[in-house]
């Protein structure tokens, strides 16, 4: 069993706390409890869980914003730039699953985070690790645009900087006579200094500048670093120093993977040395954040921080490709990078892409209809130290299942639809039509074109003369050259001979005694009459009416309905109930009539005719 | 690393980060804030100075996007309210005259402030953040005092034909009830 986070905030993504903050966990088979841990400024902060059933977990983290946010009130008059650091934060999520034993007590599947009490340290968690993101005491739910970022975009006025952004909703004109502060919130840059754009009341301008007076932060010395492997996917990180100024309040360390250019995660702390992260396993650049009643100061990056721990994989298993299909593959990599590959044989030539990306040994290509057969790899990969890990990839490429291609004939509306099996995408395709009897008139909105995808639609449209059918089929060519042809659809629209037709003087006829220029009922003349052969017979109410799959039925509400689309329930005109609809096949004659009113009675039921030719 | 940074923009602020600049003759402002390289990170909305009258008062709030925001506000007028029981007392033989038989007890009072807010049509909704905050301070001298908004229906928006500015009156009482010392 195992889980994965599904569905999350971007990573460094600016969120309101005051909306759903989701982590969405899939699982590949249903666990008794799932939790979240929720990280807070690198710290972490409580956990979240669910015995929802099912296969999908949803955790929403807004709760737990706003019970951390606070509310930051500055000094009247005050001349400082102030960081208002209850306002915002940033988060991560770890998500731990359990199963069950043979007792029936839960077992999680990762270490349980332990928070630091006075003079014991915390205990690192374990489990799949989220984005880390930043929530900010912030509400949206009026507003039109609900991405935090984007909203407040809107209420920039002159020169930003990208990763700054206004939290007030102020406008040009805003009246101001004492005391104010003006809110910005950034991820990654320090104010420093103040510029005023002043207009007099005499139309001339004055620019001043000044800057936080305050002396910088002074450096921590003596700064020591060292890193231990736990064993466990895990590493602790003890960073020491000299003890600092008596200035200083708050040291922040700083860390992120190195090379990734990731924005640093920061766990804040006191200044008394040493302290320790808990991070998995990779190298990290470090950094110290100085704080204290002077300007905040950057240390020294202190760079590749870990353990060089030997690469590994879970698994060298690869699924097998298909020839003329794109194939792409990626296996995880655990260890220590910067990782490279050494001695690699093996690879075939159409599997273009055979490198590694970041942790992921990384495969694609494309291989054709020559490229049918077993790939074997060989090769090793290199870990930071060059240390060496074995690889041995096995799979192959199967020939594709051939060209296969079945047509449909739809309505509402009238249209085609092509199923097509096995071949090599993409498909080239034609839609033809043979109309035989002595006249016709069809067209097809989509007759040919190119495609990848397994279903193929095409609206036609035709008209229903008497004697005429339309004989539809598709033709298929796959990349390589093969080619099928659909089965053949058909529009014949008709009725059995022993149908009885109402006539004009009252009487009743079977439809193969009707001759051309008879009058049918209500002063109907026949125009033209014609006989088929069809492979299939439709029985509706045993025997109410028989007719051929494609004739035209009219429907209690006057629309038109062709047999097969009937259904049991539905009613024909004067409200008779359709309660049953058999399917017979065999070689059957029928026969269609054309009629100056467009209808005649069958069986004593109003139905729809064929047209004359023009 | 995300951080909220208070940029300190208000006359009074001003006054102490330009000591020489001249607020009687400002007519309107705005300004930049640069990190330490001199790059640009953040610029104000243009402010118009209003010169301080007897009658405003500046009403701090938290607003919707977390931080706290303020708004000018004219001061109409207050109202003193208080309310209490009575309770009445066993007297001493021999009656002290100066002893009261009857005294109020629970006593509570407060002010009431009535005031209006003037705001143009798209700084309608900053007013109603304020109107709509869970916490919000007046000024005092150099510090600030919380208050309570009364909870009631505010006429927002009125459309009255040629108006350019609207008057939105607020009232609000002080967070703490005054203490009355026991007799």
């Amino acid at each position: 069993m195992s889980l994965s986070i599904t569905t999350q905030p971007a990573a460094n993504s600016l969120n309101a706390a005051y909306r759903p903050i989701v982590l969405q966990v899939g699982l590949t088979a249903a666990m008794p409890v799932v939790y979240c841990d929720i990280y807070i400024n690198g710290i972490f902060y409580k956990s979240l869980s669910s015995t929802a059933p099912g296969l999908t977990i949803r955790f929403d983290l807004q709760i737990e914003s706003q019970e951390y946010l606070t509310r930051f009130l500055a000094a009247n008059g005050g001349s400082a730039i102030l960081a208002a650091s209850p306002l915002a934060i940033s988060i991560f999520c770890k998500v731990r699953g359990s199963s069950t034993d043979t007792n029936g007590f839960v077992l999680v599947d990762s270490p349980i985070p332990i928070q630091a009490t006075g003079g014991t340290p915390a205990v690192a968690g374990g489990g799949v690790e989220s984005n880390t993101f930043y929530v900010i005491n912030s509400t949206l739910q009026n507003e039109d645009l609900q991405d935090l970022a984007e909203h407040l975009n809107l209420f920039k006025s002159g020169t930003w900087d990208t990763n700054c952004w206004p939290l007030s909703h102020r406008v040009a004109g805003y009246r101001i006579n004492s005391s104010d502060y003006f809110p910005i919130v950034t991820t990654d840059k320090i104010p420093v200094c103040v510029t005023g754009h002043f207009t007099m009341k005499d139309g001339s301008t004055i620019t001043k500048s000044t800057c936080d007076s305050r002396p910088s932060c002074p450096i921590v010395t003596g700064i020591v670093i060292t890193s231990t492997d736990n064993g466990n996917g895990t590493q602790s990180i003890q960073i020491s120093w000299n003890t600092p100024d008596p200035l200083l309040t708050s040291i922040s360390i700083q860390y992120r993977v190195s090379g990734s250019g990731a924005a640093w995660t920061s766990v804040s702390g006191s200044v008394t040395s040493p302290r320790t992260i808990t991070v998995p396993v990779n190298l990290y650049d470090i950094r110290l954040l100085v704080q204290g009643n002077c300007q905040d100061t950057f240390s020294t990056v202190y760079s590749n921080i870990g353990p060089c721990l030997l690469a590994s994989m879970a698994s060298q298993s690869l699924p097998d490709g298909m020839s003329g299909e794109d194939y792409s593959a990626s296996l995880p990599i655990s260890g220590t990078g910067p990782f490279t590959l050494d001695s690699v044989a093996g690879v075939p030539a159409w599997l273009t892409t055979f490198e590694i990306s970041g942790s992921n040994l990384v495969l694609a290509g494309a291989p054709g209809v020559d490229d049918v057969g077993d790939v074997n790899i060989t090769g090793n990969i290199l870990n930071c130290s060059s240390g060496s890990y074995p690889i041995n990839l096995a799979f192959s490429i199967q020939e594709a299942a051939p060209l296969n291609v079945t047509l449909q004939l739809l309505s509402s509306p009238n249209s085609l639809k092509a199923f097509v099996e096995g071949g090599v995408p993409p498909y080239t395709y034609e839609f033809n039509c043979v109309p035989t009897g002595p006249c016709n008139s069809y067209s097809i909105s989509n007759p040919s074109g190119s495609t990848s995808a397994s279903e193929i639609d095409s609206n036609i449209s035709y008209v229903l003369y008497s004697g005429t059918t339309y004989a539809f089929t598709c033709t298929i060519i796959d990349s390589v050259g093969n080619s099928a042809t659909s089965n053949t659809v058909t529009t014949a629209a008709c009725l059995v001979p022993w149908t009885y037709i109402d006539m004009h003087d009252g009487s009743v006829k079977q439809l193969k005694e009707i001759e051309i220029g008879m009058m049918l009922r209500d002063n109907n003349k026949v125009l033209m009459k014609k006989e088929h052969e069809v492979a299939e017979l439709y029985i509706i109410n045993s025997g109410l009416l028989i007719t051929s799959r494609g004739h035209v039925n009219i429907m209690a509400d006057g629309t038109t309905k062709q047999t097969y689309n009937l259904k049991k329930g539905e009613e024909l005109f004067g409200h008779i109930l359709i309660e049953d609809i058999q399917l017979i096949f065999g070689k059957f004659k029928v026969i269609d009539l054309a009629t100056s009113n467009g209808t005649y009675f069958a069986n004593g039921v109003l139905t729809h005719n064929k047209f004359a030719c023009p | 690393m995300i951080t909220v940074y208070y940029i300190p923009d208000g006359p009074k602020n001003l006054k102490a980060l330009f000591n020489d600049l001249d607020l009687n003759n400002l007519d309107h402002y705005n300004l930049e804030v640069h990190d330490a390289s001199g790059n640009v990170l953040a610029t104000t909305p243009e402010y118009t100075y209003d010169k301080p009258c007897e009658e405003d008062l500046v009403l701090h709030f938290v607003n919707a996007l977390g931080p706290v925001d303020s708004i000018k506000c004219n001061l109409t007028t207050i109202v003193h309210e208080n309310k209490s029981d009575t309770i009445q007392v066993p007297l001493k033989y021999p009656l002290d005259k100066t002893l009261h038989g009857v005294n109020r007890i629970n006593l509570k009072a407060n002010d009431t402030y009535s005031g209006i807010i003037l705001a143009t049509e798209d700084q309608l909704p900053l007013v109603k953040e304020l109107l709509d905050t869970a916490a919000l301070w007046i000024e005092s001298a150099d510090s600030y005092i919380p208050i309570v908004l009364v909870d009631g229906k505010y006429p927002v928006l009125n459309d009255v034909p040629d108006r350019y500015e609207y008057q939105i009156p607020i009232v609000f009482t002080l967070s703490h009830d005054k203490l009355t010392i026991r007799a």
